[in-house]
């Protein structure tokens, strides 16, 4: 369940994208720390930090692989013989009947039965004949080539290809059902298989998902301040108190960029990504265009109905790249625009907000925590030197070991009842707030 | 400008202002049907929506089922006169030949074959010859009310079986875009639902995620094989085929192989809390996974945890303490606000700080995760270690990383990421 899960408001990149800015600035001095003591060994670091990164990933993209490839096989083994078995019945079912039909009007016919009474026999036949085709096309494994002399042994429903197919359609929760298992073992497999799984195929595809989303992230911020610099629209650095006031709003302005990414940027790549998939599969299969835009459609939201389904067996393995990108895309879609609503609409009505997003009482006076944040750092400068001489004058004094753990604690704001509630009402929140 | 003077000259001068708000029991009566009527009428237009899509779709594409029933129904009686027409015709012309009779009543039969199999691939014409072979029984629509209620229910979950499918160019465009709004709408609604029980339960294991994550999953294990039986019990089918299709059902794979016989509110009910279910187990384990696969080998998963810290800080002391803030809080507000903004510097901006600034990225470098040799290194490389001058720390312990990192009470993460250092030198708890 790709789309239900891989949508789920787990936690979004917004924090992490926030604080980029800062881990960027800092990898780069600590590469010069690296320079300035041995430099021989920076390329060794640059090489293990980045294969660091990727190998998790590579990692898990590969275990996924692996993990389809191998269902593909175990559902081969199990589910093929019994096609097999099947489809010699029915056939052998059906010649019988053949035969005892065309010995059985030749009979009538020497014996010079009546013309009514041969007539009747032969409507009775020719409706046994309609049921045991109905029962064979049932069984989804025969086709009418199959019933031929000769065609028992083509296209099997279940080659390797196909099974792939139905296990990478199964662990993303698509499941269109034009191939199912039938026997026992088969379908024990299959919860077993699903169970695990699911999890992990979400666990991949949320994590391209996040990739991409993070990639969206930076290309429009680079967009937005690309087009800031046409339209000449820049800053002078006069003194260092106004560097640090755009030291401010740089931070809030990476914020703000990252929260104002329009939606229907993120529905337009969307609907892009459906049509190109559309046009690129009506070619494939011989589909009309909304006959493949319907599938497409289908398939990213992984209702999967099985109305439509590829029929081309050597277009598989394009059709499953095309099924795995599309739902990344969807899972970055809904991390991008999906997580705020839900969190909104969950915490409507209550006191507790966002604190990234909260008014803070300071002083009588409502300011945002990202403005105070600002405060703070006007404040330290002049806060921080003063304490700085005073340490100076008393370096002297008498610092006891467990000076740290002694407890400031407002006594009277604890005493009350209202005290208590707020601190059971910020554990709360707090507790939702990680589980968002 | 003026304002940002004004509001510092507010905290410059600490004075606190609280105010006390009396709350009856009118207030408390809004409150909650503030709190709860959103949640409600999520559900309450969840179920709205399915109902009139289930409505729209059977009006529309009942005339269109109707219409390929009466061509499919002419079809084969067309089929089946041709065939017995070719037969006769075959057996009086030439009797005495037994085998060439027999070879053209063959092909006859193949021909047959071959057009019946081409009529059986119409979904209107397969269930027609379902209820003719299989049910004895006369004609039931495809579009009923109860399959169009569970063709909609199942499409904006999204299991998705394929029963029944559109079949009209215009069904289509219309699930289109019927799913398109359905999809987030459901999702929501499930999500709010779920994330309510999430925090029931967490707030019974006291926090403690790895049971509860333990307890959700053998939660969902049980609602699959309990659903799975319940099922194989009611319909009288194998136990293994019962849990096959509850696991393929709430995992909304939905191959549609399996046809439920059992009243269809009673299976969207069985879908919407096992999904829900789903939702939660993936909420809980998945993202925590997802987050730590993602942000592995980052420094900016460390950050985060910073940031959610004092996040967390400034959401306490605007909760709790409100009006009240002292000066100690706010004071070791603005060294982590300085932290983090002097960390995003560069290190030209960083010298001209002054002392206060050079303090601010030995911090920074300090908070970093890193393994003993780089810190040495770091240390060694600085030639000028000013005298860092925080309040309630002791500067005597060897090791100062954490204690820079965790000296202003930061909470404890649920997750259990935090050191545990933590909570010793928490000062404001």
């Amino acid at each position: 369940m790709p789309f239900v899960t891989s949508h789920l408001p787990y936690t979004p990149g917004r924090v992490g994208m926030f604080t980029r800015p800062m881990h960027q600035r800092h990898y780069h001095r600590r590469e010069q720390d690296q320079n300035e003591n041995d430099i021989t060994s920076r390329p060794m670091a640059t090489w293990k930090t980045y294969a660091r990164i990727i190998l998790a990933h590579v990692s898990l993209i590969v275990l996924s692989v692996v993990y389809v490839g191998f269902g593909a096989f175990l559902f081969y083994q199990l589910e093929q013989p019994n096609e097999v078995e099947v489809r010699a019945r029915n056939i052998e079912r059906f010649n019988i009947h053949k035969r005892q039909m065309i010995e059985h009007l030749w009979e009538m016919r020497e014996s010079g039965i009546g013309q009514h009474v041969v007539e009747d026999l032969a409507v009775k036949y020719v409706d046994n004949v309609t049921r045991i085709l109905f029962e064979a096309f049932d069984t989804h494994c025969i086709g009418a080539k199959h019933l031929r002399p000769g065609g028992e042994d083509e296209d099997y429903n279940w080659t390797y290809m196909t099974a792939l197919f139905f296990t990478t359609t199964l662990l993303t929760t698509i499941g269109y059902g034009n191939l199912t298992p039938v026997t026992g073992r088969g379908k024990l497999l299959c919860i077993l298989y699903a169970l695990f799984g699911v999890p992990l195929i979400l666990i991949t595809v949320a994590d391209i998902g996040k990739f991409l989303s993070e990639n969206i992230v930076q290309l429009y911020t680079w967009y937005r301040k690309l087009r800031e610099k046409c339209s000449k629209q820049k800053y002078s650095v006069i003194s260092s108190k106004d560097d640090k006031n755009k030291e401010g709003d740089l931070n809030l302005d990476h914020l703000e960029n990252y929260i104002s990414i329009p939606i229907f940027l993120i529905v337009a790549i969307l609907l892009s990504y459906i049509t190109f998939g559309a046009v690129v599969l009506s070619m494939w299969e011989g589909w009309d265009f909304f006959s493949g835009f319907y599938f497409s459609f289908i398939t990213m939201t992984t209702v999967g109905f099985g109305d439509i389904v590829p029929l081309k067996r050597e277009y598989y393995i394009l059709d499953l790249c095309y099924i795995i990108i599309g739902l990344s895309i969807t899972t970055m879609c809904i991390d991008l625009v999906g997580i705020q609503y839900i969190r909104k609409m969950h915490y409507f009505g209550r006191a507790i907000k966002d604190a990234r997003f909260a008014l803070v009482n300071v002083g009588g006076k409502m300011v945002h925590v990202p403005d105070l944040m600002r405060y703070a750092s006007v404040l330290q400068q002049k806060y921080g030197q003063k304490k700085t001489h005073d340490t100076i004058i008393v370096k002297g004094a008498y610092a006891p070991k467990d000076l740290s753990k002694i407890r400031f604690i407002d006594f009277g704001a604890l005493a009350s009842i209202e005290s208590w509630q707020s601190l059971w009402s910020i554990l709360t929140g707090r507790t939702q707030e990680v589980h968002v | 400008m003026a304002r940002k003077a004004g509001g510092l000259a507010a905290i410059m001068s600490g004075q606190p202002v609280v105010v006390v708000k009396k709350r009856s029991v009118f207030w408390r009566l809004r409150h909650l049907t503030r709190q709860g009527g959103l949640h409600v009428g999520l559900i309450l237009l969840c179920i709205l929506y399915v109902h009139f899509g289930a409505l729209f779709f059977m009006y529309s594409e009942s005339p269109e089922e109707q219409r390929i029933l009466r061509r499919v129904e002419k079809r084969y009686d067309i089929l089946r006169e041709t065939f017995l027409e070719n037969v006769n015709r075959v057996k009086l012309e030439d009797f005495s030949d037994e085998r060439r009779v027999n070879e053209s009543i063959s092909r006859l039969i193949d021909d047959y074959s071959k057009h019946m199999f081409k009529l059986f691939t119409n979904p209107v014409a397969a269930n027609m010859f379902d209820c003719l072979f299989y049910s004895q029984s006369n004609y039931t629509p495809l579009w009923t009310t109860d399959s169009s209620l569970l063709f909609t229910a199942t499409t904006i979950i999204p299991v998705g079986y394929g029963y029944i499918a559109p079949l009209t160019s215009t069904g289509r465009i219309v699930l289109c875009i019927y799913a398109a709004f359905g999809i987030p709408l459901a999702l929501v609604m499930m999500s709010d639902v779920g994330k309510f029980f999430a925090d029931a339960f967490v707030k019974f294991f006291h926090e403690n995620i790895t049971a509860f994550m333990v307890v959700l999953l053998i939660l969902l294990v049980a609602y699959s094989v309990i659903g799975g039986i319940a099922y194989s019990k009611i319909v009288g089918v194998p136990m293994i085929e019962g849990v096959y299709f509850s696991t393929i059902t709430i995992f909304t794979i939905g191959f549609g192989d399996i046809t439920p016989g059992i009243p269809v509110y009673v299976i969207i009910i069985f879908i919407v809390f096992g999904v829900a279910i789903v939702t939660i187990a993936i909420d809980v384990v998945a993202a925590n996974i997802i987050h730590h696969i993602h942000y592995m080998g980052r420094q900016v998963g460390r950050a985060k945890i910073i940031a959610d810290k004092m996040l967390s800080m400034a959401q306490k002391i605007s909760i709790n303490r409100g009006l009240g803030l002292g000066m100690a809080q706010l004071g070791a507000f603005a060294r982590m606000g300085m932290m983090i903004n002097v960390s995003a510097m560069g290190p030209q901006d960083g010298h001209a700080n002054g002392g206060v600034g050079e303090g601010g990225i030995e911090m920074s470098r300090k908070s970093t995760w890193r393994s003993e040799n780089d810190e040495i290194k770091t240390r060694k490389s600085t030639a000028f270690e000013p005298d860092l001058d925080f309040d309630m720390i002791d500067f005597r312990q060897p090791s100062g990383s954490s204690q820079y990192l965790y000296g202003f009470g930061f909470d404890n993460n649920a997750f259990g990421l935090a050191d545990g250092q933590s909570d010793e030198d928490s000062v404001f708890m």
